[in-house]
C-alpha cells in the first residue's frame, strides 16, 4: 500500500516536471525569440554587421554611445584624406569583459574591422575582481549570450579549485537565455514596482534613464576608477578582456586605438589629472605603444564643455558632433603618419 | 466557504497533503506544473535586483 503510494506519488511529480519543462521550452521557442531580437546589444551587433567590411568600429559603454556620432566621424575621417566607414558596437553598461565578446562575435560571424576605437576611462581596462553572476543581468545579459564555455576561467581565473559556486552559476546562467528575458520582463514591471514602493518614476529621464541615476552613477565611476587606480598603483595589469580585445585587433590587422572617454571636469581634476591618474595614463600609453596600438586622450577637448553633459556624464548631441569630428582628425592623422 | 478556501490555500501552500482522489490524475498533476510556472514568472519578475544600476535598452 505505501509502496504504491509512493509510485503515484513519483508519477505525478514526474508529470509536472515533464509538463513545467515542455511549457518553459515554449516560453522559450516563442517569447525567446521576441526578447532576443529586441535585446538591444543583438540589435546593435546586427547593425554594425549588415554593413560593409573594412569600417571603423567602435566599442565601449554608453559614454561612447552619446559621444560617438557616426556620420560626423565618417565625414571627418573622410574630410581629412582617411576615407573609412565607421560602425557603433558601443553599448550601454556593458564593462571591458562584454565589449571584448561583442567584438569576438562580430568577427566570428566573418567581418574584419579596420580600426578597433576602444573608448575607456581610468582603470577600467585594468584587471578586477570577478563579478558575481547575478551582474549579468540587463545589457549585461548579452555577456552570457555571447561567451564561450571557456569564458568561465577568464571571469573566474581560480576556477574550478576556487571560485567553483559563482562559475557554477555562470557556466549554467550562459546555457539558456533566462537572463535576457528576466531582464525584459524586469523593464516591463519596474514601473508597476515603481508604483507599489511610491517610486516617482516620472522625473527628468533622457534615452540612458533617469537623471538623478545618471548622477549617481557619476559618483560610481568616480569611486570605481579611484579604487582601481589606486589598488596597484605602479604594478598595473590590464584584464584578460583587454588582452583579447587587443589579440583581436591585430589579428584582423586592424589598428587598435584606446581613447579616453570624454567627461566632465570634475571628474578629470578628481581622477584623471590626480597623481596616480597621470602615471596611470603614462603607463597605458607605454603598454599600448610597445604593442604597436595607441592612446588617444582629447578627453579634455576645447569643442566640449560641462554644459554640453546635460546628465552629468553623457554628451549631448550637439556636442557628440563637435567631438567625432575632433576625433575624426586625430585618427586622421595617426593613420597619415603610419 | 472561507473554510473551503482556506482548505484550497493549504492545499497550493503545500501545507496540507493533495486529497488521495487527487494523487493520481494526471490533469492535477498537470494543473500543478502550471502552478509552478506562475510561481517562476512571479519570483523572475518582482525579484529585487542587488546591481545598483540596471540598463535595459529593450
Amino acid at each position: 500500500m505505501w509502496t504504491s503510494d509512493v509510485n503515484a506519488h513519483t508519477r505525478s511529480l514526474l508529470i509536472s516536471f515533464v509538463a513545467a519543462t515542455s511549457c518553459l521550452g515554449v516560453i522559450d521557442i516563442t517569447f525567446g525569440r521576441y526578447a532576443r531580437t529586441h535585446f538591444v546589444p543583438n540589435m546593435t551587433l546586427r547593425k554594425a554587421e549588415a554593413s560593409a567590411d573594412h569600417c571603423l568600429v567602435t566599442l565601449g559603454d554608453s559614454r561612447m554611445v552619446a559621444g560617438i556620432d557616426e556620420a560626423a566621424l565618417g565625414n571627418a575621417l573622410t574630410a581629412a584624406g582617411s576615407p573609412v566607414c565607421v560602425r557603433q558596437l558601443a553599448i550601454g553598461a556593458l564593462p571591458v569583459s562584454g565589449e571584448a565578446m561583442a567584438l569576438r562575435r562580430f568577427i566570428a560571424d566573418g567581418h574584419e574591422p579596420a580600426v578597433v576605437v576602444l573608448g575607456a576611462s581610468a582603470g577600467s581596462l585594468l584587471a578586477a575582481d570577478a563579478p558575481d553572476p547575478s551582474a549579468f543581468f540587463g545589457n549585461r545579459a548579452a555577456e552570457l549570450a555571447w561567451s564561450k564555455p571557456s569564458d568561465v576561467s577568464t571571469y573566474y581565473s581560480r576556477f574550478p579549485f576556487g571560485d567553483f559556486d559563482d562559475g557554477i552559476r555562470f557556466s549554467l546562467a550562459r546555457t539558456n537565455s533566462l537572463a535576457t528575458y528576466q531582464s525584459l520582463v524586469w523593464v516591463k514591471v519596474q514601473t508597476l514596482q515603481d508604483r507599489l514602493v511610491g517610486v516617482d518614476s516620472n522625473g527628468p529621464r533622457n534615452r540612458f534613464g533617469s537623471m538623478g541615476d545618471m548622477r549617481a552613477l557619476l559618483e560610481v565611476f568616480r569611486a570605481e576608477a579611484l579604487s582601481a587606480l589606486t589598488r596597484q598603483d605602479g604594478h598595473w595589469q590590464l584584464t584578460p578582456w583587454f588582452e583579447l580585445i587587443r589579440r583581436l585587433a591585430h589579428e584582423a590587422q586592424a589598428r587598435l586605438v584606446v581613447l579616453e572617454v570624454p567627461m566632465p571636469s570634475s571628474y578629470r581634476r578628481e581622477i584623471l589629472d590626480s597623481a596616480p591618474g597621470r602615471r596611470y595614463r603614462q603607463w597605458l600609453k607605454g603598454e599600448l605603444e610597445n604593442n604597436g596600438d595607441e592612446l588617444v586622450d582629447i578627453s579634455a577637448s576645447k569643442s566640449i564643455g560641462d554644459v554640453d553633459f546635460g546628465d552629468g556624464i553623457h554628451l549631448d548631441a550637439d556636442a557628440a558632433r563637435r567631438f567625432s569630428t575632433e576625433l575624426g582628425l586625430v585618427l586622421a592623422e595617426g593613420m597619415a603618419a603610419k | 466557504m472561507l473554510t473551503l478556501i482556506a482548505y484550497a490555500l493549504e492545499i497550493i501552500g503545500g501545507s496540507r497533503p493533495l486529497p488521495e482522489r487527487w494523487k493520481s490524475r494526471t490533469d492535477i498533476a498537470v494543473l500543478r506544473a502550471a502552478w509552478w510556472i506562475v510561481l517562476l514568472l512571479l519570483a523572475l519578475a518582482f525579484a529585487g535586483r542587488n546591481v545598483k544600476f540596471v540598463y535595459v535598452d529593450f
